[in-house]
């Protein structure tokens, strides 16, 4: 069973994630801000982490680039969910270690194959 | 013998032939023979004595004729000589004439040579000392200081200086001459035209009147100082020369004088366009300041934009997501997780619709913000009305809302719209996280260097964490978990932008035991300063007209003529027109209109040369008509001015005062001037121009303003006339009347953007509505804030819609807060209102109009202004009246209409 780590301040976004994602079978752990994604992603290890770029407090971005910078972490593929798409916001993703990037307002179904394609599995 | 002695004699002196004669007589013997030879010689001689004696009468008589014409010779070579000495004399004169009158020419010659640097010096410090060294170069004083007056200090001050050492220009620069003392300074002094002698006793008239050029001084002493003052086209004094040492240790004579003070004339009109130029220079730079603070302005909205579209799309993509899962029918999905869903949508549709919502709002601000515009404000006025305006909304939802004001007024240089928006969004926020039963307070402090703006809640407080950012992101404290409140934190961004362009802090803190504080501090500015009261405060500094005139007494004067004519040729007609005269009547002024190569300037105008007529009646030149008529004087001087091949007027001079014909002399004199005279003209043409470009602006203006509600025009021009007697009445100082004056054609020229839709609304505006209309206040401020950045003017149309009770608009100011020209102006307003029918109203009679506006003295209007008012109505009343009851008049009212391009346009 694929742990996956979902980080966004929305309510609404958290529960489309955790609605889809769980119903294709995954694992889902949640987390309103960065410092909670990043404990929990260190104590927890999932296989697959989603943050969103603007959060209060610590953003997206610095909490990829933490986890990128940390070897308990380092290995775990991290998508960016954004309403930011410009090639500047894209750049700084990957600058950050990003390996993906979603855009708000995003399909559900996308995030899933987008998650199964990083993990090997079909559905 | 005899015969041959005779011809002899006939050539020597008489007495001695005479003496040889009788002594040979006496030798003669007394022999017979020889007596009777001698008998028959002495009858001989006796005849050829006879005929001697005879001649001898005859040589007498010539001889004194001769001596007669000798003497008459001598007498005719003397007088030649006196002739030639007289002639030599009268020569000299003409030459030593000449001589002055070359001089003369020349320093003129400098003095036009000079007068276009002059002109195109635009950086006053340098036109000044230009001015200093060209009255020390050509009028020859070795000693020149520059006395300029400077508005700050209300003086004068020594500016530039020639020949004057560094130590005494240092003492000379801080000297500061006030007005009172300069008229001290000059009065009862000699007096030659303007200038005035100094150091050689008063005179009795007190120095209004010029004293005789026989009791100057002929030489200068230490004591003397001439004193030129320079006089701005206008009639303004703009400061003084004060002249010493001259070269020739002489006091100037009359000559000197006057081309001293055509020079200075010329200087005072360079500097009177420098100070248009620097009015310019400084307008400019506000633009440019302005344009520095609209790209400010434009990076806010980018970012705005940025951040605003994360907020659009996190309820888009809980839409949409919530939308997708509901389409794919993910298996187990029962009714109720449906209903759930759905029921997220439709929320996330309202927020979603709430952001778009202040999108606009803020759009509109944006659009209305192009820079601060800075007003005195009372906080305290401003913010009783926010709250007022809050009060129903917080009995709805049983919160107590306070206003708690440390002093009754607190006035400040603010940009009064932006701070009621800003107060506007930090009551809106704090009514959001208060529950019910709980309390806003909104306080206004006023500290030695600041004024704090507070508004405290009893709501849920702020997350420690999100206090720093609060203004910086666009997230609400309960971000993170129940959003029952809408709005997306828009506003508070909003406040901090605002906050932060008037150089001020905004921050937020948690209170005990429950609640938050929003803090604004706002450091104090100083009042705005009005602008100086001046020539130049009101766009044009003078009237070209004007000018042309003061330039025609100087010629009159110069010259010594009593009439002069300045015609210029008017391109569209092809004729010449009078431009300024001197001793013609006013309706020959207006009716002239001379052909190319008709009359006198018609001709010179087609042959570019001057015409010189010693006597009008005997010259063939001249038109007989008009050497009869009433204006016709013995001799006349007319010239061209000529601009490279253009001649641009035409200057004719007549009836010199003492009765002599004109002359070379004057012609040379009047030549030398005319190339001065063609480019002056060409200048001042060219600033009519600008002038009439100006007028065209307020024309197109006001016919914009008549977009508005139909307008009865000579209606609303006696309303604008009683509305300025009546300011004249309470005494409104010079600095508002003419801003309201101004105000009072312009106020309303923002109906122009309101749509006529709502303009001829018949029946009652609803709240959205009644609230467009408003805006046309703010309208008018943008639209005439390009024409006229007056802060004056700005605020007396801010203010025409307040109440004297408070309850008007967009402020609520009360009472003697609202300032007395926009109280005149609100009558004003009123009065041409109900005296004009509206779509939904006839017009109301005079009576019922007065009945009206006393029925709102002391709520609409204020009391004191209104028995003012009504004062100056009630002396119009029968103009009123008239102008109501003809006809015509109401049916030549200006209707708008909409034409196919959706422009407005006028249908008589």
């Amino acid at each position: 069973l694929h742990k996956i780590l979902v980080a966004d301040d929305e309510h609404n976004i958290r529960h489309i994630l955790d609605f889809s994602l769980h119903a294709e079978g995954f694992d889902v752990l949640s987390a309103h801000n960065g410092e909670d994604a990043f404990d929990l992603a260190v104590a927890e290890l999932p296989h697959l982490i989603i943050l969103d770029v603007m959060m209060p407090g610590q953003g997206g971005l610095e909490t990829c680039q933490k986890l990128k910078a940390d070897p308990r972490t380092q290995d775990i593929p991290v998508i960016l969910l954004t309403a930011r798409a410009t090639r500047e916001d894209r750049d700084l993703g990957d600058k950050a270690g990003a390996d993906d990037y979603i855009t708000k307002p995003f399909s559900p179904q996308k995030v899933i194959n987008t998650v199964q394609g990083f993990l090997g599995v079909t559905s | 013998v005899l015969l041959s002695v005779h011809n002899i004699l006939a050539i020597q002196t008489w007495p001695a032939v005479l003496g040889l004669e009788s002594a040979q007589v006496s030798v003669s013997g007394p022999m017979v023979l020889m007596l009777m030879l001698l008998t028959a010689v002495g009858v001989w001689c006796a005849s050829a004595s006879v005929r001697f004696m005879q001649n001898r009468k005859r040589w007498h008589a010539e001889r004194a004729k001769m001596q007669a014409e000798h003497e008459t010779l001598q007498d005719s070579v003397q007088r030649g000589a006196g002739d030639v000495v007289k002639l030599t004399d009268y020569l000299a004169g003409q030459k030593a004439k000449t001589e002055a009158m070359h001089t003369r020419s020349r320093i003129l010659e400098k003095i036009l040579a000079i007068s276009p640097r002059l002109n195109t010096t635009r950086n006053h410090p340098e036109l000044l000392d230009n001015i200093v060294a060209a009255v020390e170069e050509i009028m020859g004083f070795r000693r020149v200081v520059l006395h300029i007056w400077a508005e700050q200090t209300q003086a004068f001050e020594a500016r530039a200086f020639a020949g004057v050492r560094d130590e005494a220009k240092a003492s000379l620069i801080g000297i500061q001459v006030t007005r009172d003392e300069y008229d001290e300074l000059t009065a009862a002094r000699h007096r030659y035209s303007n200038c005035f002698l100094l150091g050689c006793g008063e005179v009795d008239d007190g120095g209004t009147q010029p004293v005789a050029r026989g009791s100057f001084p002929r030489d200068w002493t230490e004591d003397h100082l001439l004193i030129v003052p320079l006089i701005s086209p206008d009639g303004q004094l703009q400061g003084y020369l004060s002249l010493d040492a001259p070269g020739d240790g002489q006091v100037p004579g009359v000559v000197e004088i006057r081309q001293l003070e055509f020079l200075v004339q010329q200087a005072a009109t360079a500097l009177e366009s420098s100070m248009v130029y620097d009015t310019l220079a400084r307008q400019n730079a506000e633009l440019s300041m302005a344009s520095e603070k609209l790209g400010s302005l434009a990076r806010m909205k980018a970012n705005i934009v940025s951040n605003v579209s994360h907020e659009l799309r996190t309820p888009l993509t809980s839409i949409s997501g919530y939308a997708e899962l509901l389409q794919n029918g993910i298996d187990g999905m029962g009714e109720s997780v449906r209903t759930e869903f759905l029921q997220v949508i439709r929320n996330e549709s309202k927020k979603l619709s709430g952001i778009v919502d202040d999108l606009i709002e803020l759009g509109t601000q944006e659009h209305g913000r192009p820079a601060l515009k800075q007003v005195n404000t009372d906080l305290v006025g401003s913010c009783r009305h926010l709250v007022d305006s809050w009060t129903s909304r917080a009995m709805e939802r049983n919160i107590k809302l306070r206003f708690e004001p440390t002093s009754p007024s607190i006035v400040m240089a603010v940009d009064e719209v932006l701070i009621q928006q800003m107060m506007g969004h930090l009551l809106s926020n704090a009514f959001k996280f208060t529950p019910e039963g709980g309390r806003v307070t909104l306080k206004v402090m006023e500290t030695g260097t600041a004024v704090r703006l507070v508004v405290e809640d009893t709501g849920i407080g702020i997350p420690e964490d999100q206090l720093g950012v609060i203004f910086d992101k666009f997230h609400q404290a309960d971000a993170s978990e129940t959003r029952e409140h809408n709005g997306q934190g828009v506003g508070l961004a909003i406040c901090h932008d605002i906050v932060s362009h008037h150089d001020g802090r905004i921050w937020a803190e948690n209170l005990e035991p429950a609640g938050a504080r929003l803090s604004v501090l706002l450091p104090r500015r100083p009042e705005v300063v009005q602008p100086v009261e001046g020539p130049s405060a009101s766009g044009f500094a003078f009237e070209p007209g004007e000018f042309m005139q003061r330039l025609m007494h100087w010629v009159c004067e110069s010259l010594g003529v009593e009439r002069a004519t300045l015609m210029m040729p008017d391109p569209a007609e092809e004729v010449l027109t009078i431009r300024a005269a001197i001793g013609l009547p006013d309706a020959v002024v207006q009716s002239t209109r001379l052909r190319k190569g008709v009359g006198i300037s018609g001709q010179v105008w087609a042959s570019r040369r001057t015409l010189l007529v010693e006597d009008v009646t005997e010259d063939a030149r001249v038109d007989r008509e008009w050497s009869e008529s009433r204006y016709s004087t013995p001799s006349l001087l007319c010239v061209p001015l000529i601009d490279g091949d253009d001649v641009v007027g035409v200057m004719s001079v007549n009836n010199k005062t003492d009765g002599l014909p004109l002359d070379m002399d004057d012609r040379i004199f009047l030549e030398s001037l005319a190339p001065g005279l063609a480019s002056m003209l060409i200048r001042y043409r060219a600033l009519q121009d600008e002038a009439q470009d100006f007028d065209k602006i307020r024309e197109t203006l006001r016919r914009t303003t008549a977009v508005g509600h139909m307008r009865h025009e000579s209606l609303v021009e006696v309303c604008q006339e009683i509305c300025l007697s009546a300011a004249r009445a309470v005494d409104l100082p010079r600095d508002e009347l003419e801003p309201l004056a101004f105000a009072l054609q312009f106020y309303d020229v923002g109906f122009s953007c309101v749509p006529p839709q709502l303009l001829n609304k018949r029946g009652p505006l609803d709240g959205q509505e009644a609230r467009y209309m408003q805006k046309h206040v703010g309208a008018s401020l943008e639209i005439l804030g390009s024409l006229r950045p007056d802060p004056k003017v700005r605020q007396t149309i801010l203010y025409h819609h307040e109440n004297f009770d408070g309850t008007g608009y967009p402020t609520g100011l009360a009472g003697e807060a609202i300032p007395r020209a926009s109280r005149l102006l609100r009558l004003a307003d009123a009065l041409a209102a109900l005296l004009s029918p509206r779509p939904w109203r006839p017009a109301f009679d005079l009576p019922d109009a007065v009945a009206e506006i006393r029925r709102e003295s002391g709520t609409a209007f204020c009391p004191r202004m209104v028995e003012v008012f009504l004062g100056e109505v009630t002396e119009r009343r029968a103009r009123i009246e008239k102008l109501q009851a003809s006809a015509d008049e109401i049916r030549n009212l200006k209707r708008p209409v909409l034409d196919t391009r959706g422009m407005m346009t006028f249908n008589p």
